[in-house]
């Protein structure tokens, strides 16, 4: 297992007048080469529990295990922090604000040259993963301002892929951005995930989840509400009271319950429901 | 973070919260000048010293701020305290026939200067904490308002007193969003490698390089859009305008100008007894 969060909890300034606990006895267990995606609502602890990951916050209660070794002894001594930090690539949510170098070669390469790489070396890696996020040459010495929103987002993820970590944890990768931009990332991120790497992502979109993810968790009010699989997820009744499931999902939800013979662990999109449809149509003629 | 800024507004329904910001400042400048009122005799100005402290944490108490934090924020001073000491051993003394303390490096260093810099330290306090019950009991934005209310007069000459009010309170209501923004970029930076706390000097300063820039980049874009927003609206900084918050006073107002005048006068009255020569001196 790569990632094991142990009854964690997290207060936000605890003892003071306004402490705030973001986080209650939450444990999930992330296997190597997981897809696991964590859904919830605004405020519901997500982002918390996803910068606890890789030690930029420490838990309040409870341990976090990265490769069996807990992130409070990791971060103990700084040099340490920076391995936890490669095992784990932590991508903010609109990571395009991060930006900062005149070019997008310098700022890529701007965490593997924290890391102590040779600064030639680390241009070359840098070109390389500007590539990979599916941008062309003619982009490396442009400065990171003159780009769209959603080619700033993708210099800024290839900024934490550059110094690649086994475990990506995405918070909110597609937010705001175009139909477009959204569904290249989303493609990169599972061709990451089929490279072998393990992917964590923050959403709020049921399409990613059902599309994608191997691996669901569901976070209310601070507390692990649901934890399995899309399949069990989009089946649950009580999961549907706090998360809007997609159309589809639900459309053929309504149709099992009519009567119409239909699997809805097979529904993946529209198509596949269709194909459903019309088996149980030539099954019944 | 946010928990650490000195003197942040703290909502509390104490006496002194519900003072009308105008009189609150108006306060605050009288008992700074009482604060550096200056008695000749040396017995007199400890014992007013003392006074003004037990005063202050009363009030402090009263208003149900935090006194430990203004412990904190005096851990800050030592620098400065450092400075005043050098500063008072070089400036000659005019009278050369006072007790010495030690000598260091062939200069003399006369018990005095200790006496002086306490003096400044305790008045320095002293302000700092009346400073702080001002900012923590009132907030920002009655603050704002009560300063437009003292410009006023400035309209005569035609000072944009508006204009400046605006922009300050524009500039209060960001600070707290500019500090999300800072802790954000930090951790994201952090996330990246890059490290502000360990290192060397050279490798910090390019920690705070990825800091400043992406900040600065995104409070001009806050700022472009947000006088876009205002001119949507039809904003006209010369418009006549009504005001959501009217400021009010009350009794209470009346009540703390009153106890106050009486113990201002009071001291006045102490400083002439002293010495018959009132010597005022402000720093």
């Amino acid at each position: 297992m790569a990632i094991e969060v142990k009854n964690v909890s997290y207060t936000y300034s605890p003892k003071s007048a306004n402490a705030y606990e973001a986080l209650t006895n939450v444990s999930i267990t992330i296997n190597d080469g997981d897809y696991l995606t964590i859904v919830g609502q605004t405020g519901s602890g997500k982002s918390t529990l996803v910068q606890m990951l890789n030690g930029l916050e420490m838990p309040t209660l409870g341990e976090i295990f990265v490769d069996g070794v807990s992130t409070q002894l990791l971060c103990k001594k700084n040099k340490t922090t920076k391995e936890l930090r490669k095992k784990v690539g932590l991508v903010f949510q609109f990571p395009e604000y991060q930006l900062f170098e005149e070019t997008i070669v310098k700022d890529v390469a701007f965490g593997l040259i924290n890391n102590g790489m040779d600064k030639e070396q680390a241009y070359e890696k840098a070109k390389e993963y500007i590539l990979k996020v599916g941008l062309n040459e003619s982009y490396f010495n442009r400065s990171p301002f003159e780009l769209s929103g959603g080619e700033r987002r993708k210099v800024a993820i290839a900024g934490i892929l550059a110094l690649e970590p086994k475990t990506l944890v995405l918070d909110e990768p597609t937010a705001g951005l175009d139909p477009r931009s959204k569904k290249e990332i989303l493609e990169f991120i599972k061709s990451l995930h089929e490279e072998g790497r393990t992917v964590i992502l923050v959403t709020h979109n049921m399409e990613i989840v059902r599309k994608y993810a191997n691996h669901v968790v569901l976070i209310d009010g601070g507390k692990i509400f649901f934890d399995g699989t899309p399949d069990e997820f989009f089946l649950d009744e009580g999961v549907c009271k706090i998360i809007e499931i997609p159309e589809v999902i639900s459309f053929a939800r309504s149709l099992a319950k009519k009567g119409i013979d239909i699997d809805i662990n097979r529904v993946r999109d529209v198509k596949t429901l269709i194909n459903q449809i019309e088996e149980w149509r030539s099954k019944h003629e | 973070m946010s928990s650490m800024v000195f003197g942040r507004y703290v909502s509390e329904k104490t006496f002194v919260h519900k003072l009308d910001p105008r009189t609150k400042i108006f306060l605050l400048i009288l008992f700074s000048v009482a604060v550096f009122l200056h008695f000749t005799n040396n017995i007199t100005s400890l014992l007013m010293a003392v006074g003004y402290l037990v005063l202050v944490f009363v009030l402090m108490i009263c208003s149900k701020i935090n006194i430990l934090e203004l412990f904190k924020s005096l851990s800050m001073m030592w620098f400065m305290m450092l400075f005043l000491l050098i500063i008072y051993i070089i400036t000659p003394v005019p009278e050369p026939n006072l007790p010495v303390a030690f000598t260091i490096f062939g200069k003399v260093v006369y018990w005095d200067v200790f006496v002086n810099m306490g003096y400044i330290i305790v008045r320095l306090m002293l302000l700092i904490s009346l400073a702080m019950v001002l900012t923590s009991s009132t907030r920002p934005m009655d603050m704002t308002y009560a300063f437009e209310w003292y410009m006023h007069p400035l309209k005569v000459i035609r000072f944009p007193v508006h204009e400046i009010a605006m922009t300050l309170s524009i500039a209060l209501r960001f600070i707290p969003t500019l500090l999300d923004e800072t802790n954000r970029i930090m951790k994201a930076q952090e996330s990246r490698g890059a490290d502000f706390k360990h290192g060397s000097i050279f490798k910090r300063f390019g920690a705070i390089i990825s800091l400043i820039i992406p900040l600065f980049v995104s409070a001009i874009e806050r700022s472009e859009q947000l006088a876009n927003a205002m001119e949507a609206r039809g904003y006209d900084p010369k418009a006549k305008r009504s005001r959501y918050k009217v400021l009010k006073g009350s009794w209470r107002d009346i009540v703390a100008i009153v106890f106050s005048l009486l113990i201002f006068g009071g001291i006045v009255f102490l400083l002439v007894y002293d010495s018959h020569v009132a010597q005022i001196v402000f720093f």
